[in-house]
């Protein structure tokens, strides 16, 4: 509740801030990055999600890598995960988990035909302690591994760990195993640690700058959804990363490699939209049998492609993303849209005038957002309210009677009119009202995102109306939402908090407006959104380690 | 599922897709030389679980007319209980206040119960639940401190960790019989006992990632070295289940090595969640007759599920909602037989439990399994009268076989209990509204 609130007071003073035009901006000398004088939110040890883990491992170790994923469940705040991990630990059966995939990893990297990835020395019996290239390996590995430098007498504590267990197993690289298992299951690894300079490195009013190791994970995991690259780690080791110029020259080349920033923003949306969350959406396979995991898998895999095509590969507004008519299909998909497809992942373009326009037009947002047998103006409502525009929705009361909402309960054809019947209920319009209108507007298509023009018999009516704004039907919906303000408001909210691992502080409002306001003066191009944060004081410094008692005060 | 069994005779499960009888030692009192210990003392451990359903029940068909001890049985109650009830104990009227925050009622109720403590968001995990403080005190010599299982896919068995830390479950019961019966798993008195010296490495990893992570603790704020200190206590759980690992297994005279299943289906048709339920309990009652664990949780399903009859359409939480109360029934027809399915599960739990015989008593009198729900009445989703059941003394800590009502005070008075019951230092349990320190005194001997 507090984040709740905290939220909207923020988008408040946010909107606020909209109004005032701000000047051209250059990307790096945009407003945002101009303003260091306050405290950012404080330091944020975050779990890595189960995406990150994964992808970690990859970039390490490569992606034929085969491991258990984490069991750990991972919860959501503010609508993302990647929030929900900066409170999460690790548990008795988490820990398990871990450290049998730790023992996976670390049989297949040392194994007789990857180790030389590694390895470049060879020990002198292959069944015998050696010291020295041991060391190699944890001089060389460990700190790629642990995402930081080795302290003073570390290494050769991993050493004579290497060594007692050579001895004890008879096989040099199974010592080895042990300590690249004994690094996979430290809090370096499983948490994405922060630490700051002391208080004096900055002024008293701007808090405490990040360490370069820092630096680099936040860089790394907020645009390429991963660990720091070879170049990156020995960027922060070698002080590059202290100096604007050197922080500026490694955030453009983690910004220009399209296709790891592509997996960046693909984990970011993943998040956001729950996209994870569509592969166990219940759905009523009587009714839908043409819902196979194929389709699930390719409708999630569309909207990503569609997304990165649109911001990253055509660099094209933001808010087009809710009208472009620009995707993929596959064949999997084509019944669904009902449309024919030769190729898997041709490009295709909705028809102009057409019903479809935008991601939340595609079968990912409104079969995950919709029930097992039937569609949900609520649901969809809900999502876009909560998630696009940081309009949170209170819970439902209790002993809330749906019979109304079901097609066969006499009270309506279809769901505009069995939903105002539900909404005579005063207690029930206070937040329908918001909802409704937005939801109804997608009551052209069904469970699994099928397009439908009748509902029991009888035409479906999509208008209703967004903020000011009133629409006949979904094709007036894209553009009333693609110009609504709340939407780049609380996308320049989403991607503050997703980089920076927490929720913004009071402190930070000013910087999200200039934000917004350098968005809104380049075009809404959501690459240069990235890299704005990246360059501000909130995501480079720090109030310092959290303490418990900061909770009360929503950070 | 339904059929009642002999107190001791047989594991009946479904294996590899077909129901198949597994014979249990016929031993009863008699220990060979590595029982003897556990045979003198009749020190058998005492074990607590959770159980969990999550629609509620029909008031009028389960909760009884009467009170204290031999209680009247309606019928859904009896669906549950019949051949236990003086080994269980119901409790109804009691309530889960929410300390003014918003009614989430798929989850409020069951958060309320274990962690005393009301959810401010449906995400929300807002501290450690009280299974975990039980936890601490008799799980922290066995192989796993706890084991959660989910039948119907949710991610935990509702019991968590820390704030922000739900507790992993497994939704497979074949993953959840590779964990404990697979590499390492030995029945005691089997064959002669050899260390594996990869166990001994696996623990020098564990120490050395300890000791290089000391180094962390100082750098962090408070809220972080509590979450940092939930991770050690993580990696010495895991240590002490290498160290189980590492000394000869006891015999116990119930254990055995159970057949891995075959095959399994995770649908969320009611056979298959029923089956998964029942192929969990089995493997979970030898893992306590192997002294494995001695603390499990178990989610039957949850409130928001989409449990079906095979062929129907609408889920079971669908139709709590929409189904039309039957003025002549008084309940809602469809959505009871879900009622009677979960009493069913229940009770295959209960006699799985009493097939293992411990001395002169069961497994299940040196149980105290805690059944909680997420509603009273199904269609009103409603925080009050939530119907919870405990079954088991847990070896002679808790009063069996009574009806007692809560006249509308808290559920965390049955968690205060239980925890005092197992010796958890705990005078009072739950926050604010739900805070409680009235123990359940029908309930302590």
């Amino acid at each position: 509740m507090r984040g709740t609130l905290f939220i909207l007071t923020c988008l408040t003073l946010t909107m606020a801030g909209c109004s005032t035009t701000g000047s051209p901006s250059t990307g790096p000398d945009s407003t945002a990055a101009g303003l260091d004088d306050y405290v950012p939110g404080p330091i944020a040890m975050r779990r890595l999600t189960k995406n990150q883990y994964v992808s970690t491992m990859h970039s390490l170790f490569g992606a034929d890598l085969q491991f258990f994923p984490p069991t750990e469940v991972d919860t959501r705040v503010e609508g993302l995960l990647s929030l929900g991990a900066n409170a999460a630990t690790i548990t008795p059966a988490g820990l398990e988990r871990y450290e049998s995939s730790a023992r996976q990893v670390a049989s297949q990297v040392l194994s007789p035909d990857r180790r030389g990835r590694l390895l470049g020395c060879m020990p002198e019996s292959p069944t015998d302690a050696d010291d020295a290239c041991a060391t190699e390996f944890v001089v060389g590995v460990g700190p790629r591994v642990l995402r930081r430098a080795l302290r003073e007498g570390e290494a050769d504590d991993y050493v004579a760990l290497a060594r007692e267990a050579t001895q004890e197993l008879g096989d040099f690289y199974r010592g080895l195993e042990s300590v690249l298992a004994s690094w996979l299951l430290s809090a370096d690894f499983l948490f994405i640690q922060e630490r700051a300079h002391p208080l004096n490195s900055t002024s008293e009013s701007a808090g405490r700058k990040l360490t370069a190791e820092t630096l680099a994970s936040r860089l790394s995991y907020f645009l390429w959804n991963s660990a720091p690259d070879a170049e990156l780690l020995e960027a922060a080791f070698a002080g590059e990363l202290d100096t604007d110029q050197g922080y500026r020259a490694q955030l453009e080349r983690l910004l220009s490699n399209d296709e790891r920033l592509g997996q960046g923003i693909r984990a970011l949306f993943n998040d956001l939209y729950e996209l994870d969350a569509l592969e166990t959406a219940p759905k009523d396979t009587s009714a839908f049998p043409q819902y196979t995991m194929g389709v699930i898998e390719d409708a999630k895999e569309q909207t990503l492609r569609t997304v990165v095509d649109h911001l990253l590969t055509r660099r094209a507004d933001y808010r087009d993303l809710f009208t472009t008519r620009q995707t993929f299909m596959t064949k999997n998909l084509g019944p669904i849209y009902g449309i024919p497809v030769s190729e898997d992942w041709e490009a295709y373009e909705f028809p102009q005038e057409g019903a479809r326009a935008g991601i939340l037009s595609h079968v990912s947002f409104l079969a995950l957002h919709a029930r097992s047998a039937r569609s949900s103006a609520v649901l969809r409502g809900e999502f876009i309210l909560d998630s696009l525009l940081c309009t949170p929705i209170p819970a439902p009361p209790a002993n809330v009677n749906f019979e109304a909402l079901e097609p066969n309960s006499g009270l309506g054809d279809t769901a505009r009119e069995r939903l105002a019947v539900h909404r005579s209920d005063p207690n029930c319009a206070v937040c329908h009202d918001l909802m409704d209108p937005i939801g109804l507007a997608f009551e052209n298509f069904d469970a699994i995102g099928q397009f439908r023009t009748q509902e029991s018999g009888v035409t479906i009516e999509t208008y209703g109306q967004i903020d000011e704004t009133e629409y006949d039907d979904i094709t007036g919906f894209y553009p009333a939402l693609r110009n609504a303000p709340r939407l780049t408001t609380c996308m320049v909210l989403k991607l503050y908090m997703y980089a920076v691992g927490r929720l913004p502080a009071i402190s930070e409002n000013e910087v999200l407006e200039a934000l917004e306001a350098d968005f809104d003066s380049g075009g809404y191009d959501f690459v240069r959104l990235m890299e704005n944060i990246a360059l501000t004081h909130g995501f480079r410094a720090t109030s310092g380690p959290r303490e418990a008692e900061a909770e009360e005060g929503g950070a | 599922m339904s059929k009642k069994l002999g107190r001791r005779r047989v594991l009946h499960g479904m294996i590899g897709g077909a129901a198949v009888s597994v014979g249990l030692p016929y031993f009863d009192c008699l220990f060979n030389n590595h029982g003897t210990a556990l045979a003198q003392t009749g020190a058998f451990p005492a074990r607590f679980g959770t159980w969990f359903w999550g629609c509620g029940m029909n008031p009028a068909r389960w909760v009884p007319t009467t009170e204290g001890s031999g209680y009247d049985l309606p019928p859904e109650l009896a669906q549950g209980i019949d051949g236990f009830q003086d080994r269980v104990s119901v409790l109804t009227g009691f309530d889960t206040p929410l300390n003014g925050e918003t009614n989430h009622p798929h989850y409020a109720p069951p958060t309320v119960t274990l962690a005393g403590q009301a959810p401010t968001s449906p995400t929300d995990v807002p501290r450690s639940t009280f299974d975990v403080e039980i936890a601490n005190i008799i799980g922290a010599s066995t192989r796993f401190r706890v084991l959660d299982v989910t039948a119907d896919g949710q991610g935990s068995a509702w019991s968590a960790q820390s704030a922000g830390t739900p507790s992993p479950a497994e939704s497979s019961p074949i993953a959840l019989y590779q964990r404990v019966f697979g590499t390492g798993f030995q029945v005691g008195g089997d064959e002669p006992f050899v260390p594996d010296p990869a166990v001994m490495v696996r623990k020098s990893v564990l120490s050395s990632v300890i000791d290089q992570t000391k180094a962390l603790e100082s750098e962090l704020g408070s809220h972080d070295r509590q979450r940092l200190d939930q991770y050690f206590t993580s990696i010495r759980q895991l240590e002490n289940q290498l160290d189980v690992l590492l000394r000869e297994p006891p015999d116990l005279p119930a254990c055995f090595m159970p057949n891995e299943p075959g095959g399994e289906n995770l649908a969320q048709e009611i056979t298959q969640v029923i089956d998964t339920h029942n192929l969990f309990v089995d493997l979970l009652t030898i893992a306590l007759a192997c002294d494995q664990t001695r603390v499990f949780n178990i989610n039957l399903w949850r409130i928001f599920t989409d449990v079906r009859f095979e062929g129907e359409s609408t889920g079971y939480h669908r139709l709590t909602h929409d189904e039309f109360v039957d003025p002549a029934l008084g309940y809602q027809p469809l959505s009871q037989r879900f009622v009677i399915k979960a009493m069913d599960a229940w009770r295959y739990l209960l006699t799985q439990l009493d097939s293992i015989q411990e001395g002169d008593n069961t497994l299940l009198d040196n149980t105290a399994v805690f059944a909680h729900s997420g509603t009273e009445f199904p269609k009103d989703h409603g925080t009050k009268n939530i119907p919870m059941l405990i079954a088991g003394s847990a070896g002679g800590r808790l009063n069996t076989g009574l009806h007692v009502r809560g006249a509308g005070s808290s559920t965390s008075r049955a968690a205060l209990t239980l925890q005092q019951a197992f010796g958890v230092p705990v005078v009072t349990w739950g926050d604010r509204n739900i805070q409680t320190s009235s123990p359940i005194g029908e309930l302590v001997p």
